[in-house]
């Protein structure tokens, strides 16, 4: 077969050729543009590490079949070779490879943690909160998409500034990423059924009693003391079913917030390290910014099912929140205009109107009806007292049922 | 008088084209003859085909002096502010847009838009209406205005007894001829919604007008956006939960009301809903600040059966 190096040099450039390739096809299908809703889904599909994950912190395999195949397919690639998957397709392992030619190649981290914080991740998730699971490579490289068209949103980058960090770190110590922080790396290695000594062996035992000693206790602590108060809970996306669960499976791709055609979908700035940087519903973000009827986009795209894919018609139905009125801020309750807005934008026909004696329209919300939609706090016009819609998240949705739809509000006696 | 005669200048152009010069100077003469009538026409058309409709309402719209004399550019705004389907009755129906657009590029109209400030998301709502995709067929722009904030451009109206300036989207102000097509409905705010009521979709913002006066803005800014026709879709009204609806009750008039003067457009298609146009607080604004007519005495109404 002729000069081994020179079957090398070619192999190398075809190595290249490929990894540029799969790259560019990633970021393609990562930003979107004019590509259908579930292209946001494929890459952060890919890892096995968030699926399993998000199964084990729940006890149930939520992905489907087809969408179970990226994951499959990359767990049986690494039974067989090993590490190729990061070699030749990773999209973030070859990102993270361009600084090695001009890098200093300067050992100073030395440790190998990978193997600890995989386990970590595998044992917090058992207890039910993966702390750290945003460090699963596809998710981190999916965030990305977040800035390209329609959803603009600088704060996604805080978990996002990893690339950059990462990047920085690569130009002094080439692969510190991949051969010795990348939980997902490990768990592709490990897998490879041909190559186990028994000192790797040791060292994978090693990891795994750190990970579980570091990981349970840890997600057991946070799981109950850094949560959002009351008081500041989240809107959640309609089939994220409640906020245990989403904070439990969510791995920040963002791939949600990248489909969202309003934009109402964004990143929380508040809240406990257990939510931290979750997708929420902020209906004071812009014009429109609410969540639409027809649609159920982000409940299509999510790998993990922390937001599960209902059909539109369950999606209508799924209560997030309940608006009220703030009758001292309502144009209509306190000024006597009549205005009427949230009453218009009400998809579901939540809002009834109270004419009183001087025959004004007065808006009072159903709160069986409301879904927590949000056109209302969106629309409504009053400024002079505040915004006259109020939300309140709900932890756990739940279903408006016929019942509820067929009810009618108190009016207030006249 | 010079009006006249653009008017009737342009009439036999149009005629010309249809290769009917012969009946043209006795047409002119007869329009003039009309617009010294003080009242204003408003023409009631019937019939359940939608298609022929509105080409009885464009052969019409010809007859009466097509959008002014070459008009190359044309905005039409349809109500597609609602993410529900032409049954419902919250939009504008797409075959009339259809036919419109066809008919009126027909009748040598180069480039139709329909720029819209939705109310539901424009991606959702545009294509529930039905009016993206008969949009599209016609090579058509539809334009989301949310997404064109630049193109909003401040006006003075001076006519304005409450809404002193407003921020209008220049796709219609830059066109040679400006067309309102819009549904009639229930509307929980405004009593009603038809014409006048559909100009909050080529503005910037309506929460201003709900703060400040909704029926009064509504007036006033009728005073500043006079379109060329009014065509009013009443093939299907919702008497209820306006304005998305799904409506509990859904009249099925049948109707296509067309006039130039928009006031007396809306007075007509009240009376679907109320036995007077009175009801509705922005026509009595209007009838009031001498915008147009809204008593019925005052109008040349012309029912036309469609078979």
């Amino acid at each position: 077969m002729g000069d081994p190096s020179f079957n090398k040099k070619h192999l190398r450039k075809i190595q290249w050729g490929v990894r540029w390739f799969l790259l560019g096809a990633a970021l393609f299908l990562i930003i979107g543009g004019p590509l259908p809703e579930y292209a946001a889904r494929i890459i952060p599909a890919l890892s096995p590490l968030t699926i399993v994950s998000a199964a084990v912190a729940r006890r149930f395999w939520y992905v489907s079949l087809v969408w179970s195949i990226p994951a499959f397919f990359v767990l049986g690639l690494s039974l067989w070779k090993g590490r190729f998957f990061c070699r030749w397709i990773c999209p973030l392992g070859t990102l993270y490879s361009i600084p090695r030619k001009g890098s200093l190649k300067r050992r100073f981290f030395p440790w190998k943690l990978n193997g600890i914080l995989f386990w970590f991740i595998i044992f917090s998730s058992a207890v039910g909160l993966p702390l750290i699971l945003f460090l699963d490579p596809l998710s981190t490289i999916a965030r990305i998409g977040v800035l390209g068209p329609g959803s603009r949103n600088p704060l996604a980058w805080i978990p996002g500034a990893l690339i950059p960090l990462i990047l920085l770190l690569c130009l002094v110590q080439p692969g510190i990423w991949c051969e010795q922080l990348c939980p997902l790396g490990y768990l592709v290695g490990k897998l490879k059924l041909k190559s186990r000594t028994p000192r790797q062996v040791n060292q994978m035992r090693r990891d795994l009693i750190a990970g579980l000693f570091l990981g349970v206790p840890l997600a057991l602590l946070l799981k109950n003391t850094a949560r959002a108060r009351k008081n500041e809970l989240p809107v959640l996306p309609p089939g994220a079913l409640d906020l245990d669960h989403f904070a439990s499976t969510c791995v920040r791709c963002y791939a949600c917030l990248k489909v969202c055609p309003t934009g109402v979908l964004t990143v929380r700035k508040k809240g406990g390290v257990a939510e931290l940087c979750i997708p929420e519903l902020d209906f004071d973000r812009h014009d429109g910014a609410y969540c639409e009827q027809y649609c159920h986009a982000c409940l299509r795209v999510c790998p993990t099912g922390a937001i599960q894919s209902l059909s539109i018609e369950r999606k209508q139905r799924q209560k997030i929140a309940t608006a009220s009125i703030v009758r001292e801020a309502c144009l209509g309750w306190e000024d006597h205009l009549e205005c009427v807005a949230c009453d218009e934008f009400c998809g579901y026909k939540a809002i009834e109107m109270h004419l009183g004696t001087n025959g004004i329209p007065k808006p009072i919300i159903n709160q069986r009806k409301c879904r927590g939609c949000g056109a209302c706090r969106n629309i409504c016009p009053a400024t002079r007292r505040g915004n006259a819609v109020k939300i309140e998240p709900l932890y756990t949705h739940k279903q408006v049922t016929e019942d509820d739809d067929r009810s009618a509000v108190q009016h207030p006696e006249t | 008088m010079s009006r006249h005669t653009v008017k009737s200048k342009s009439s036999r152009r149009g005629f010309v084209k249809i290769g009917m010069a012969g009946t043209a100077t006795v047409l002119a003469s007869s329009e003039i003859i009309a617009d010294n009538d003080p009242k204003v026409d408003v023409w009631v058309l019937h019939g359940t085909d939608k298609q022929r409709l509105m080409q009885k309402a464009l052969e019409l719209i010809q007859e009466n002096g097509w959008f002014g004399s070459n008009v190359k550019t044309l905005a039409l705004k349809v109500n597609a502010a609602w993410s529900r389907t032409p049954e419902e009755g919250a939009n504008t129906h797409p075959d009339l847009v259809d036919a419109f657009i066809k008919g009126v590029k027909k009748g040598g109209v180069k480039e139709v838009i329909l720029p819209e400030h939705p109310c539901n998301n424009a991606k959702i709502a545009f294509e529930r209406s039905g009016i993206k995709s008969v949009a599209d067929e016609n090579k058509c722009k539809m334009i989301d205005l949310k997404t064109r904030q630049k193109s909003f451009r401040e006006v003075q109206i001076p006519l304005g007894k409450k809404l002193k300036t407003a921020e209008v989207a220049a796709e219609f102000i830059d066109v040679d001829a400006v067309v309102n097509m819009p549904v009639a409905k229930h509307h929980e705010g405004a009593t009603l919604s038809i014409a006048m009521k559909n100009w909050m979709g080529i503005i910037k913002d309506r929460r201003h007008w709900h703060r400040t006066d909704l029926h009064q803005c509504i007036a006033d800014f009728s005073t500043f956006m006079k379109p060329s026709w009014t065509i009013i879709d009443a093939t299907r009204c919702m008497l209820d939960s306006g304005p998305q609806g799904p409506a509990n009750e859904l009249k099925i008039p049948d109707l296509l009301i067309l006039s130039k003067d928009q006031v007396a457009a809306d007075a007509y298609a009240s009376s679907i809903f109320h036995e007077t146009p009175y009801a509705v607080k922005y026509l009595k604004y209007a009838e009031e600040m001498g915008i147009g007519v809204v008593d019925s005495s005052q109008m040349n109404i012309h029912k036309i059966e469609v078979g």
